[in-house]
């Protein structure tokens, strides 16, 4: 078995914690995994790439093209991430995401930029794309519990839902209303 | 089964292995070895070094006495600790010296990225390299007890793709190591290192060579896994595994020699992959080391690798850069990819750090005119726009030298920024180089009395060691006074007026000055403000007041957002008050009014 998972975000939304949740159901459920991920540094506000190889797998990096799915936590992260997918594979994204600061401030041509419609549009060309509105769900703001919950609803998603769940209640336990909401959210959808 | 990063397995083999002290300073991506072991190990001394020389100085005193030691760095630390290295490998080690390096190839966090396995060829000393969590935990172990048969240090190479990866590792304590004798044994011809003693020293450092590649010959991590003869690939470490995925997603099956020592390599290995493979391609990360000795070997007709341009020089590999090499080798076509463009996220500092504040200061001051040297850390990110507040950035310690040199060339003003940690480990000589040549620049030192860039590690200056030992206080101001500078000044940048108005006097004064903004860490206040249940008080902006004149969008903070023409503040700030201070249409206040 494997199951190659990119999950991605901007740093600050809690795309690591995610990461440590899923890492820790894996084990529970005896999945072997390796984690690629870059943090450290003053990369606040920085894109976060972590690739989440579970079963059979070498490195820490999954081949162009090779990727199951996509976790991400913000739309224009998900188009960075999608060279790592296969055709076909399932993103399953936030889609109210964060803007670059040289968009945010001003300095960029929003024409530069490319537009929600367009992002949408580009990774639908290639994946199967679930939308979630992540922050309209999280009572708190905190949107990590809502997409791990999205994600443990997918059917080809190999880590058991009871593994997801003790995970995120020992991991993140203010959380598991989010998660719950994740799941009702996305269970219907697939 | 554990999960572990490469950083964990590190430091839980060390621990396994008998390892009694651990030294290092902060550099990402080796930082959280020496942060594991002190906050999870009892019984080992661990500390946090004022720089890398000092570190491995001191294990190697540690390994002199007979005791197993571990010095971890990040690769540019090499750099600074090569004088210590190359002599300690004449001297011999007696205690077990491992010397832990993270290179960063790519690079993602570093000024340069060299191959510190030029470093292990120089200093004539083993090194080797793991190809995942499980290795780098054995590995440990593994190169203690060969440390201490050739009585040499020997250096383990990890990169960012080992370092922060996370992998499921088997643990297992090995016995314990009886302790050896710790005396330290008379023994002038081999430690005090004049020339003499270094003549006869060399020849045996030479020998000693001789017998780690008889060692490389049977170290368990190089092995040769026999397919198909045509093909035959050289992969050390993290390189092996994208090479086994690049056969795999081809469908290939070459024979493969994994080398978990890159220095010295085996030759008898090499010969007998080379004698049945028609041709051999090298995998490594950056210099071309092992396919340098490989074509001493055998010739350069059928080895190829980054010398035939198959394997790149630049960045660090991964499976698609193997699987490209391999197809253009064996010929198999590649279906092309083209994906969109997508803009980068640029890091910036932190909405609320102090560093802002002292670099919209020392602008204001410099007016436009004259060069900021910056230094190494966070504050480095204040290069980016808007903010634009540095101008030269090269080693640590270094701005206070590079300032002097473009003075003494005519360009005046000329401002260098250095923070805290970065002055304690290398900016000291520089001052007092500065104070004793009497050249009259202005030096600002960012105190936060942390190392915040790699994950606020204690150092001289904030009164605690790694193990959480209360400890004196090195104080910038004393040493400053005690180097003579005329002018010294403590600010808190977080007041954006007197922080302008000392720089303009430094600036003014016509010897040497020194102004020390001292202010902690936004993330450090953010969660002690959290720990003691203060809240943070944000900032609006007032639309009608708001002139749209961008000049709170000139601090560059992501707390701060420029839409339709008026400044908005987002739910990142966290109340520090500057974009207040500095706007001239008093439009930014307080929510709640207070």
């Amino acid at each position: 078995m494997s199951f190659d998972l990119l999950v991605l975000g901007v740093g600050g939304q809690g795309v690591v914690t995610a990461v440590k949740v899923i890492t820790s159901a894996a084990l529970n459920d005896g999945i072997g995994v390796k984690v690629g991920e870059r943090h450290g540094l003053a990369q606040r506000y920085g894109s976060v790439e972590v690739h989440l190889r579970l079963g059979d797998s070498w490195g820490v990096i999954i081949p162009q093209g090779q990727g199951d799915a996509e976790l991400a936590f913000d739309p224009l992260e998900a188009l960075r991430g999608l060279r790592y997918l296969r055709d076909g594979g399932v993103v399953i994204v936030n889609e109210h995401g964060v803007p670059t600061s040289s968009v945010s401030l001003g300095l960029t041509d929003a024409d530069q930029y490319p537009s929600e419609e367009e992002i949408f549009r580009s990774l639908e060309q290639r994946a199967h794309v679930f939308r979630i509105d992540a922050r309209a769900l999280a009572a708190d703001g905190r949107i990590n519990g809502v997409m791990l919950g999205a994600l443990s609803s997918m059917p080809e998603f190999p880590i058991s839902s009871q593994s997801m769940e003790a995970a995120v209640k020992k991991r993140i336990p203010n959380s598991f209303e989010n998660f719950l909401e994740g799941v009702r959210a996305m269970e219907k959808r697939w | 089964m554990v999960l572990l990063t490469g950083n964990e397995a590190v430091a839980c083999g060390a621990t396994d292995a008998g390892v009694e002290m651990a030294t290092g300073y902060p550099g990402t991506p080796a930082s959280e070895i020496i942060d594991y072991l002190a906050t999870h190990v009892k019984d080992m001394y661990v500390e946090w070094s004022t720089n890398e020389k000092v570190a491995f100085e001191f294990a190697a005193g540690a390994s002199y006495a007979g005791v197993r030691s571990m010095c971890v760095m990040k690769h540019l630390g090499v750099n600074v600790i090569s004088d210590a290295l190359t002599v300690v490998a004449y001297t011999g080690v007696d205690g077990g010296l491992l010397l832990v390096v993270t290179d960063d190839p790519q690079p993602f966090s570093s000024q340069s990225a060299i191959d510190t396995r030029y470093y292990a060829k120089l200093a004539k000393i083993p090194c080797i390299e793991p190809i995942d969590g499980q290795e780098t935990y054995e590995m440990v172990g593994a190169g203690l007890d060969l440390s201490e048969r050739l009585s040499l240090p020997v250096m383990l190479r990890a990169t960012p793709r080992i370092s922060h990866a996370r992998f499921d590792v088997h643990t297992s304590a090995r016995e314990k190591q009886p302790q050896k004798g710790r005396e330290f044994k008379y023994d002038p011809k081999r430690y005090v290192m004049i020339a003499p003693h270094t003549a006869v020293n060399h020849v045996i450092l030479n020998k000693k060579m001789e017998k780690a590649t008889e060692e490389a010959e049977r170290f368990p991590y190089n092995a040769i896994e026999w397919a198909d003869d045509s093909l035959g690939i050289i992969a050390s470490g993290i390189s092996y595994n994208y090479a086994k995925e690049a056969t795999h997603h081809l469908n290939i099956h070459p024979s493969i020699l994994k080398l978990g020592m890159t220095h010295p390599l085996p030759p008898e290995l090499i010969r007998s992959l080379a004698q049945r493979c028609d041709r051999l391609l090298v995998c490594e990360e950056l210099e071309p080391i092992v396919e340098e000795g490989v074509r001493s070997l055998l010739g350069p007709q059928k080895v190829y690798g980054t010398l035939t341009g198959h394997i790149p020089r630049e960045g660090e590999l991964n499976p698609d850069v193997v699987i490209k090499a391999l197809s253009t080798l064996e010929g198999i076509p590649l279906k092309p990819h083209s994906y969109p463009k997508v803009p980068a996220r640029t890091p910036s500092l932190c909405a609320g750090c102090p560093h802002r504040p002292a670099y919209y200061a020392i602008k204001k001051a410099l007016g436009g005119k004259g060069v900021v040297v910056g230094d190494r850390g966070c504050y480095n990110q204040g290069v980016y726009p808007p903010l634009s507040a540095i101008d030269v950035c090269v080693c640590m310690g270094s701005s206070i030298p590079i300032a002097c040199g473009l003075y003494q060339s005519g360009i005046k003003p000329v401002v260098a920024v250095i923070g805290d940690s970065t002055f304690f480990h290398a900016g000291m000589p520089g001052l007092l180089n500065a104070a004793y040549n009497n050249v009259p620049i202005t030096v600002v030192i960012l105190d936060n009395s942390r190392t915040s860039m790699t994950g606020h590690q204690p150092n001289p200056g904030t009164g605690v060691t790694a193990m959480g030992h209360e400890t004196v206080v090195a104080i910038p101001e004393d040493i400053v006074r005690s180097f003579w500078a005329d002018y010294i000044r403590t600010v808190d940048p977080m007041d954006v007026g007197e922080t302008t108005k000392t720089m303009r006097e430094a600036l003014e004064f016509p010897g040497l000055s020194v102004v020390i903004c001292r202010h902690p860490c936004a993330i450090v206040e953010g969660r002690y403000r959290h720990r003691v249940g203060v809240p943070t008080a944000p900032f609006m902006v007032n639309s009608e007041k708001c002139t749209g004149c961008r000049s709170c969008v000139a601090l560059g903070c992501p707390g701060i957002e420029f839409i339709d023409g008026t400044a908005k503040i987002n739910g990142r700030c966290v109340g520090c008050s500057v974009c207040a201070q500095v706007c001239p249409a008093g439009a930014i206040e307080r929510r709640g009014g207070s």
